[in-house]
């Protein structure tokens, strides 16, 4: 059994992206914008060598062997960090494919590894869920759709596997499970805090980074590149409008920190705290109203000075 | 008139003199044997990245033999063994006197030199068992907790006193067949001679009694011979080799990685392991003292830095046992993992262990292989990546680095956009927790105004990142060399040549580990060449230089104050006495002690990587030293290490217990009582 696993380097955007203003300074330490392995896709390489490790002890009872493990990504070659990361963390093989079109789109990302896998090499492709920085979470269910395999997204445990089949557990919402039974081949996904990956030392990073990773290149008269070239959809969908949810007060979940041990415990227990300490208030309306409601609230709260109390 | 000396071998038959010296030689050769067996595991280790140097290996081994080593830490142990050692060698000597006047062409043992010798073989004699009787009251009627009793160690502590005794029997049978009046000379002897007449015993039994003791005192000290290699006697030879070889170094300064640059992968094996670190697990006497002494032991971790010397010592046992060392458990196999993530690099143990075992770089060799396994916990996980992605190990966005100073005008060094106009005389170095913890962000505000109350010619740098320090402590040696780099490059952009640093951590890393130092302290010139101070001797200095004055009154009580050492300002760079003096010179303040201070004092468990690590254990080490505090009676507790505060702030707040004693920096303290106009 072959195993791919389908990797993407993104930006953290856990951290707060300091955009280039052209009035203000903007120092290096903020405005270098951190990259990684998306944090999904590590779960699915994790899987891979969990199951490589598993396989590898009831393999001989069922008849299966992971051959190799291989790291696959769309990418340009400023952005092979999540290959590299492969690579440290023990991966037979690695490939990058060269984009089409950039940037590159989920769609396009699909398609070019479908035609990567087209060939039949590999028996199963690991996934993330989904990226940081799209969180379209179409890219395995699409390749999926390309390859005619079966796909199971959100998976955050591998019950079993053998050559015909494996039993998978979905992470569903509100905390349920679901187990689900698919027949190999098969598109997975993975939910990105379904397993700890395993922590990469620097060490390993710096030597897989001296290693030439091979590149794929689509050719040039494939379709999906000519539709790329021309820019016609659906390779970039266009965003056409936004649409923002209206601002709700936070339910309080932590407890008044001046209630006593058992009181605050009482408050955990009930769901919430039962007392309200502070009112909040979402305020809503134009800029200059809300500057206004702000000076207010900070002079209130003595934050601000009383002389300056002509203009906000 | 009767010649001054004796007739060697006296009343034993040639046969049995050939039967000693042929099993000596046997015993001497098994022990030889093993002993190389264990050299060959000792010179498969990694090589060490500094050479020995064999006039300071020599003077090493003086002192330590003339008990001005660390063994004189505890008197009743050094007085102990200085005289199992040199009544052991003086024995040695006259036995090897013995052998050659009967076995070589040359004969001295007569007149004079006899009578003198006699006297001080028996001075010897005296010593060794007088030295083996403290031995046995201190295991038999002290039992010192730390002291491990076995079976072995009662077996062998017995067969020297079997020999030490039988030994002066023998002579004394031999002398009371005529008692010539020059054995007087033989002050244990003679007397015994005496004894033994008086008992009525006759010239025969006399003889047999000689014949038969003499058998006995050469089968034990064959077997002495055969064992002199083995089990607890092995430490006599190794740990004299130990400590000649003990590295030069700063305690703060962790070794290089021998396997940085190779392409496989350290699993613990004897392989994976530095020569020394193998000669030095053999020397381990497992008297206990680094586990007297260790916090994580004290706060009933995993961790027993003797459990780790002596499991290294296993390791080298089925190593040299071994013909195949695949089939041989791995140090990582035989350790508990938790014990190695629970040192806090403190260095009491190689502090306090009298043969100079480096525990805590063993610790941190095995947690770098750990680290390249990656079976690491997702605490610690998360604080290397958070050193490497965010050059900070709270994962902190970068961007909140400067948030501690916002509220305040300082002068800021940017050497990346160059918007500095003047270089200043010192470089003011946050740190991570001064930067970014709550609780510490007060320790660099408050350092920030002693400086600009007192005109110091300081920046702060825009553009900060972690020293390393976790980074090398959890054992990821990469990316400290990477924060390395990366800091020296950018303090060489910015010219200036003093850094100042309220950190212990940094201060530590940028004096001892930034410079590259080899053996002899000298830079190979790659490394950073700064003058680096800790806040505390920064402060020290401005006060004696009147630049910073206190208020003259105090009014109210005294407050109580109680100084908590940090171990990479005191233990690991020897800086004692500046917060002190700092402390002492601040008015209505009543400085008084913790009964483990200076050299001796206890950690507050946040070193080692432990600030970002769960803690396992039953107590917490910071609880054990803010209980030690609050026993002084201080209000308040005072140190000069972020990482001090945060700890037994913490310990305060668990205890319940931070309205009665209050943590502060000593900068913190210095403030509230400086005199500003």
């Amino acid at each position: 059994m072959n195993i791919a696993v389908c990797l993407k380097e993104v930006l953290d955007t856990r951290l707060p992206f300091p955009f280039p203003q052209p009035a203000a300074a903007v120092r290096s330490d903020q405005a270098v914008p951190i990259r990684l392995t998306n944090l999904a896709d590590r779960a699915a390489l994790e899987f891979a060598f969990h199951i490589k490790a598993r396989v590898s002890q009831v393999g001989s009872q069922r008849d299966v062997n992971v051959d190799s493990i291989a790291a696959v990504s769309v990418c340009t070659a400023d952005e092979e960090g999540a290959l590299v990361y492969a690579l440290a963390r023990g991966v037979d093989h690695v490939q990058r494919i060269a984009p089409w079109s950039q940037p590159t789109a989920p769609v396009s990302t699909a398609m070019a590894l479908a035609r990567r896998f087209a060939s039949g090499e590999f028996d199963l492709v690991c996934c993330g869920d989904e990226t940081m920085d799209n969180a379209s979470a179409v890219v395995g269910p699409l390749l999926a759709e390309l390859l005619g395999w079966a796909q199971v997204t959100s998976v955050c445990e591998v019950r079993e596997l053998s050559r015909e089949r494996c039993v998978l557990v979905r992470k569903l919402e509100r905390g349920h499970r679901e187990v689900v039974e698919v027949d190999m081949p098969v598109v997975i996904t993975f939910v990105a805090d379904a397993i700890q990956p395993r922590y990469v030392s620097r060490r390993l990073l710096d030597r897989a980074r001296q290693a030439s990773i091979p590149v794929l290149s689509m050719p040039l008269s494939s379709p999906e590149h000519q539709h790329a070239v021309a820019g016609a959809l659906p390779f970039w969908p266009s965003v056409e409008k936004l649409l923002v949810p209206r601002a709700r007060v936070k339910k309080r979940f932590a407890p008044d920190a001046n209630l006593s041990a058992g009181d605050r415990v009482k408050a955990i227990m009930a769901g919430g705290s039962h007392t309200q300490t502070s009112a909040s208030s979402i305020l809503e309306g134009d800029a200059g109203y809300l500057v206004e409601q702000l000076y207010r609230f900070l002079k209130h709260h003595e934050f601000v000075q009383s002389t300056r109390e002509q203009t906000p | 008139m009767e010649p001054v000396t004796r007739i060697i071998n006296w009343n034993v038959a040639s046969w049995m003199t050939v039967l000693l010296y042929g099993g000596t030689s046997i015993a001497v050769g098994l022990s030889v044997l093993r002993l190389a067996s264990r050299v060959r595991v000792w010179r498969a280790g990694l090589p060490e990245h500094v050479r020995p140097r064999w006039s300071d290996a020599m003077a090493k081994l003086v002192r330590w033999t003339s008990g001005r080593g660390k063994m004189a830490h505890d008197r009743f142990a050094a007085v102990m063994h200085g005289l199992i050692l040199w009544g052991f060698f003086i024995l040695f000597v006259g036995t090897t006197l013995v052998f050659l006047e009967e076995q070589t062409p040359l004969h001295f043992f007569y007149g004079v030199f006899y009578i003198v010798a006699s006297c001080v073989i028996d001075v010897g004699g005296a010593a060794f068992l007088l030295g083996l009787t403290m031995a046995v009251y201190r295991r038999g009627v002290v039992r010192k907790p730390r002291l491990q009793s076995s079976a072995m160690a009662n077996g062998l502590l017995a067969l020297l006193i079997a020999i030490g005794v039988s030994g002066f029997v023998l002579e004394a049978s031999r002398i009371a067949v005529d008692l010539p009046p020059f054995e007087r000379a033989s002050i244990v002897g003679y007397p015994l001679a005496l004894l033994l007449r008086a008992l009525g015993l006759s010239r025969a039994t006399l003889q047999t009694l000689h014949q038969s003791l003499w058998t006995g005192h050469a089968v034990l000290s064959m077997a002495l011979f055969a064992l002199a290699t083995s089990f607890l006697f092995r430490h006599v030879v190794v740990s004299a080799l130990a400590v000649a070889l003990a590295p030069r170094r700063s305690s703060g300064s962790l070794r290089p990685y021998p396997l940085l640059a190779a392409t496989t992968v350290g699993t613990g094996r004897a392989v994976d392991l530095r020569w020394r670190d193998l000669l030095e697990a053999d020397a381990c006497t497992t008297c206990g003292r680094c586990t007297s002494v260790c916090p994580a032991t004290a706060a009933e971790k995993a961790l027993d830095p003797r459990g780790i010397v002596l499991g290294l010592q296993g390791l080298i046992d089925a190593s040299a046992a071994a013909s195949n060392t695949v089939s041989v458990p791995t140090a990582l196999e035989k350790l508990t993992p938790q014990a190695l993530w629970d040192c806090t690099t403190c260095g009491a143990c190689n502090a306090a262990c009298p043969v100079d075992i480096q525990v805590f770089d063993k610790i941190i060799d095995l947690r770098r292989q750990m680290v390249d396994l990656g079976a690491i916990s997702p605490a610690a996980r998360v604080a290397l990546e958070g050193v490497d992605t965010r050059q900070n190990p709270w994962s902190h966005p970068p961007a909140q680095r400067n948030s501690w100073r916002e509220s305040l005008t300082l002068p800021v060094l940017d050497v990346t956009h160059g918007s500095h106009t003047r270089k200043p005389e010192w470089i003011y170095w946050v740190g991570c927790a001064g930067a970014l913890e709550p609780t510490a962000q007060s320790i660099s505000r408050a350092t920030a105004a002693l400086f600009k109350a007192a005109g110091l010619d300081f920046a702060v740098l825009a553009s900060e990142g972690c020293t390393g320090d976790p980074a090398r402590r959890l054992g990821d040696e990469a990316l400290f060399q990477s924060c390395r780099r990366r800091n020296q490059e950018l303090l060489h952009a910015t010219g200036v040549r003093k850094i100042v640093t309220h950190c212990p951590h940094c201060f530590n890393t940028f004096k001892n580990e930034y410079p590259d130092s080899d053996q002899a302290g000298e830079t190979n010139g790659s490394g950073l060449e700064f003058e680096v101070v800790h806040h505390t001797q920064l402060i020290k200095q401005l006060l004696d230089q009147k630049k910073l004055t206190m208020r003259s009154k105090h009014t109210g009580s005294a407050t109580k104050v109680t100084f908590h050492d940090p171990c990479y300002l005191g233990r690991h760079n020897g800086e004692y006495d500046a917060p002190r003096t700092v402390l002492d010179s601040v008015p209505g303040l009543v400085r008084v002690e913790m009964p483990r201070h200076r050299e001796h004092s206890l950690c507050c468990g946040g070193g080692g990587g432990q600030m970002w690590l769960e803690s396992a254990g039953a107590k917490r080490v910071e609880g054990l030293r803010l209980l030690e505090a609050s026993t002084t009676g201080a209000n308040v507790v005072a140190t000069g290490c972020p990482f001090c505060k945060v700890m037994l702030e913490t310990a305060g707040a668990t205890a319940g217990k931070q309205h009665e004693i209050h943590v502060r920096d000593i900068s913190e303290v210095v403030l509230d009582a400086l005199d500003v106009p």
